[in-house]
């Protein structure tokens, strides 16, 4: 789980103490455009396939965490 | 000294935002608001695009809406509507270099074996289009996108679903790749170019060891596994045609290497291909570092290739502006890592006809070094070298050779000012000024046109704006003899002189100081100076052979 945070805040460019697994979707940094950048670069570093009809459930990062944990 | 990043204009008919985030470091971004609204932005002369004033445009068109146009009618509409759109954006952009590119249009594929397609000839269409804007205009310059995409495979470069969430139809590695092309593109426009690449020879222009395995025993065939290193030359070739220059820099006795330069028959690289060669058992930084003296070039104008990663270690210890880059462990791909060298660092937007004789201009720029060692003092070295110099007024087909020096001299330049061409074009078109340039030639050959001054005249004063020179042909009394004319030209009225510095323009920190103008003022090293033409008399250059000036 601090993987994926620190994972995410650098993709997010913030440092890590500034997101939680409670940080919201269209909060701060993580617009639409975040969305895709997070799906794109889960995508490659986990090796999943995320479906785009998922991601209407995503609200926080702990939903988006739910794509990738083991 | 941190420069102000150049402003890029990025239109597209796709999201580009991810695009621009890549470049952002070096580059700030104008997009325009809105997708797809790239033709309402070219169209409209009041639109954002113009009004940001932007440093370079790039126009990226993506072919995955194709997909949804019904039909070959459909595209040609659409094909037509681009062709519109970029004709008005070309038509008001003549100064920014303008990157237009190939397109890869991804047409249903739902079709029978008998089917018509439209793909390959609107693709061709729009590239004939482009290519003939390309050859029109000397801003326009194309990123062949096209190949690109052919280079990574479609299912790589593409992505369905991004397309989806975003009208954004990259992959990640098609980001990647598409942000790299724009990179390079815009790298050739802003940074300056590798000049000279200098080249080991064991393992690296042929395989296996000179001296062990003779002429007879390397490595290196027209076909089979010695073209891997017949094609790394063929490309270095194909650089060399369009004015980078090789040297050799190698561990080996001369004897054995230059039989195989002179002898073997598969030998693409000749003697005459290179500006010089240092075989020798010599430190390797020790030999690039005479290369840049006897050459005149600077330690950033290198690229050092070399298979053995304790001679790239030295030389990157010793000579850390000098590139030297990784080869690739399999030597299969010898070619393509020439490929990425050109792109990186290389590749020009347009080769002129200067560039094709650079090989030849820096042999004898070090023919005459060798002449200045062995002369007492330089009016015995100028006479020696029988000097010739031709000063006018510049001429119309010499405007892109001008503007080429502004954008590119950083050593011998006072003020250091980039102009675009469509600048200089409009400072000469004013009576008021006067753009000069000056060639100079000498027994071992012509140097072309190396020097360029701008003149801002008023009816008591001549300011020197620009006054830059070829570092070729430095240390040869050539700006004395400039100003020397230039002054006698001035009817009395006060030459004005002015230094601003540089990290580079060093060599130039004290030439008004030489040519006798007298400081006016000094702040923080950004100088003023004047010389007073009224009763100028003329110095008589009695080394040089020839001495035209046409005010």
């Amino acid at each position: 789980m601090e993987k994926f945070l620190a994972f995410v805040a650098d993709i997010m460019k913030v440092d890590v103490s500034e997101i939680s697994m409670e940080t919201r979707y269209k909060d701060g940094k993580w617009d639409s455009l975040m969305m895709l950048t997070l799906v794109m670069e889960m995508e490659a570093e986990y090796g999943v396939s995320i479906p785009i009809e998922s991601l209407g459930n995503v609200k926080t990062l702990a939903d988006l965490y739910e794509f990738v944990k083991q | 000294m941190a420069e102000t990043k150049k402003k890029v204009a990025l239109l597209s008919n796709v999201t580009v935002d991810l695009i621009a985030a890549k470049l952002r470091q070096k580059y700030e971004f104008y997009l325009p608001e809105g997708f797809d609204t790239w033709v309402q932005e070219a169209i409209n002369p009041s639109s954002g695009l113009y009004s940001s004033e932007p440093d370079a445009v790039v126009v990226l068109l993506d072919g995955t809406e194709a997909r949804s146009w019904k039909g070959r009618e459909d595209a040609v509409e659409r094909i037509e509507l681009w062709e519109q759109a970029l004709s008005a954006l070309i038509g008001r952009n003549s100064a920014s270099p303008l990157f237009l590119t190939t397109i890869e249009i991804r047409e249903n594929r739902i079709a029978s074996f008998s089917e018509r397609r439209y793909r390959i000839e609107l693709e061709d269409r729009w590239y004939q289009f482009i290519q003939s804007k390309a050859e029109e205009k000397n801003n326009v310059y194309i990123i062949d996108l096209a190949d690109t995409i052919a280079e990574t495979g479609r299912k790589q470069f593409y992505s369905n679903k991004m397309w989806y969430m975003s009208s954004m139809p990259y992959s990640r590695d098609g980001l990647n790749v598409v942000a790299r092309e724009i990179g390079r593109a815009l790298g050739a426009a802003f940074t300056s170019r590798k000049k000279i690449i200098a080249l080991d020879l064991d393992n690296t222009l042929w395989g296996g060891v000179i001296g062990e395995d003779g002429v007879e025993g390397i490595e290196l065939a027209d076909h089979k596994e010695g073209q891997r290193y017949y094609d790394f030359q063929r490309q270095l070739l194909e650089m060399k045609n369009r004015g980078i220059v090789l040297a050799v820099n190698s561990k080996n006795n001369p004897e054995d290497a230059e039989a195989a330069i002179q002898g073997h028959p598969s030998m693409l690289l000749r003697d005459d291909d290179f500006v010089c060669r240092k075989i020798n058992w010599e430190n390797k930084a020790a030999n690039l570092k005479a290369m840049e003296s006897e050459l005149n070039l600077t330690e950033g104008g290198f690229i050092f290739i070399d298979d053995n990663p304790v001679e790239r270690e030295t030389v990157k210890g010793e000579c850390p502006e000098a590139t030297v880059p990784d080869l690739p462990t399999d030597t299969a791909e010898l070619l393509t890592f020439a490929e990425d060298i050109w792109f990186d660092y290389c590749r020009p937007l347009r080769v002129l006809g200067e560039d094709l004789k650079k090989t030849e201009m820096y042999r004898s720029e070090a023919r005459r070094k060798q002449e200045m060692s062995e002369s007492l003092n330089i009016d015995d070295y100028i006479t020696k070298l029988e000097m010739k110099v031709d000063i006018h007024r510049m001429r119309p087909a010499e405007l892109e050779r001008v503007t080429q020096l502004c954008n590119k001299t950083n050593q011998f330049n006072v003020t250091t000012k980039r102009y675009t061409q469509s600048e200089i074009e409009a400072i000469a078109a004013d009576s008021n000024n006067a753009v000069y340039v000056a060639y100079s030639s000498d027994r071992y050959g012509d140097s072309g046109l190396i020097s360029v001054i701008i003149l801002l005249c008023s009816e008591n004063e001549v300011k020197i704006d620009t006054f830059l020179m070829s570092c070729r042909v430095m240390g040869r009394k050539l700006e004395n003899v400039i100003i020397n004319e230039l002054a006698a030209h001035c009817e009395g009225r006060m030459l004005l002189g002015e230094f601003i510095p540089t990290a580079k323009n060093l060599p130039v920190k004290e030439l008004y100081d030489r040519l006798g103008f007298s400081l006016v003022s000094d702040e923080g090293g950004h100088k003023t100076y004047e010389l007073s033409t009224l009763n100028y008399e003329k110095e008589q250059f009695e080394s040089y052979k020839e001495i035209k000036f046409e005010g």
